[in-house]
């Protein structure tokens, strides 16, 4: 088997993971899954029904229950080097994951790819996104992050599924120890992972209590996740979970509605995957309205409830 | 003052400004700021407009776009003139 697709087992249902398998698999019709985490059976099982997975292999122990990639990275690193590619989606998992194992097979990993031309040709971006350059690697083991595009899907099969493989654990290496640990509450009927529509909100919307009497209807009708800016999160409108961007998380819905952002290019990073852009700006020169496929120009506090209204 | 460079990814031009107000005032919708040691620059506005170091891109430098020049504006040093030089000769004989 030349593809290996890492996944952490609390992500294994999502969107994006599943997206990003979906990306994996243009490199070879058929994959080898890993799943990495604790009581990993039943996303094993779940795995294994998609189409175009061979094998799936579950790391399962304790000590991976909170992703440790301390403990995770060796024995990853152990098996990784009997493919040809290695691919972990471009969220905190792969990001934290794909460089440690890179290190361990001497081997310069290529990140947060686009688009795979070849099996040896990838494009990736630079600056936030606002360069494309195409690399060529010629590493005997191409370790890739690879962000998910919003149009790819992972498929379940029908019929029979594939074999599951449980692998013996690496040793916990008592390297880190979990104190504590909160889960902020979804940002709206969907979770912003999983969300197929995402509601974003930036400064424009002017105070916080706007921020939701907006667009807090708007989401709730559409069962969309609500997402904020940076400068947003930074001025209170929104919590940081919420927060779109380069340094903040990367999504890729169906549809992604822009209310009150500028769309700096910082934003765009988070966000450029989404399939179909709806900005509400009155500034026709933002470059969210550039981007956009529609754009509503006037004032969102009049826009936001005409579009709800036109919604039914 | 230390040259900043301005990169405009459009027209693939690279321009050398002697300082950060000449590079502000150069700013295009396309402008990448790169400092004198080729680390990426991020242009903030909160009340007055600046540059700062854009750590979350800190792997993207100057030395990473130079591929994607096609003019220079100004003086590079010759280490980098060098490289831009080796890069165009590699790209014609592709």
């Amino acid at each position: 088997m030349s593809v290996l697709f890492l996944v952490d087992v609390q992500h294994a249902a999502g969107r994006m993971t599943l997206a990003a398998l979906a990306v994996a698999r243009e490199l070879a019709p058929a994959i080898d899954v890993m799943v990495c985490g604790t009581d990993a059976q039943d996303a094993a099982r779940a795995l294994a029904g998609h189409t175009g997975v061979a094998r799936v292999r579950v790391l399962d122990a304790p000590h991976y229950a909170h992703g440790e990639e301390e403990n995770l990275s060796m024995v990853i690193a152990q098996f990784a080097g009997a493919y040809r590619h290695v691919v972990f989606a471009a969220d905190p998992f792969g990001r934290s994951l794909a460089p440690r194992v890179a290190a361990m097979l001497d081997v310069a990993p290529v990140t947060d790819v686009l688009e795979i031309l070849d099996a040896e040709t990838f494009r990736r971006p630079l600056c936030a996104g606002a360069l494309i350059e195409t690399v060529r690697c010629q590493e005997r083991v191409k370790v890739l992050t690879a962000h998910p595009s919003s149009h790819a899907e992972a498929v379940v099969r029908a019929g029979s599924a594939a074999p599951v493989e449980k692998l013996a654990p690496g040793p916990d290496l008592g390297v880190r120890t979990l104190i504590s640990r909160s889960v902020e509450a979804p940002s709206g009927p969907a979770t912003l992972g999983a969300a197929q529509i995402v509601v974003a909100g930036g400064l424009g919307l002017g105070s916080a209590e706007a921020f939701r009497a907006l667009l807090a209807p708007l989401a709730a009708r559409l069962g969309a996740a609500l997402a904020a800016t940076r400068a947003a999160v930074d001025a209170g409108f929104a919590p940081g979970a919420w927060q779109i961007g380069q340094s903040g998380r990367v999504v890729a819905p169906r549809l992604y509605i822009a209310v009150g952002l500028s769309g700096s290019r910082q934003h765009l990073a988070g966000m450029r995957s989404a399939g179909c852009v709806v900005a509400i700006n009155r500034d026709p020169d933002a470059p969210i309205v550039k981007l956009a496929d529609y754009a509503l120009i006037g004032d969102l506090h009049e826009q936001v409830p005409l579009f709800l209204k036109a919604l039914g | 003052m230390s040259a900043v460079y301005l990169f405009l990814a459009d027209s693939g031009l690279l321009r050398v400004c002697t300082d950060v107000q000449q590079a502000l005032a150069a700013w295009q919708p396309d402008a990448l700021y790169f400092d004198a040691e080729g680390e990426p620059l991020r242009r903030e506005s909160s009340g007055k407009t600046f540059l700062r170091l854009w750590a979350s891109c800190s792997s993207c430098r100057l030395e990473q776009v130079l591929g994607m020049v096609d003019m220079i504006e100004g003086e590079l040093p010759p280490a980098l003139m060098q490289a831009w030089q080796a890069l165009r000769e590699g790209r014609a004989g592709v």
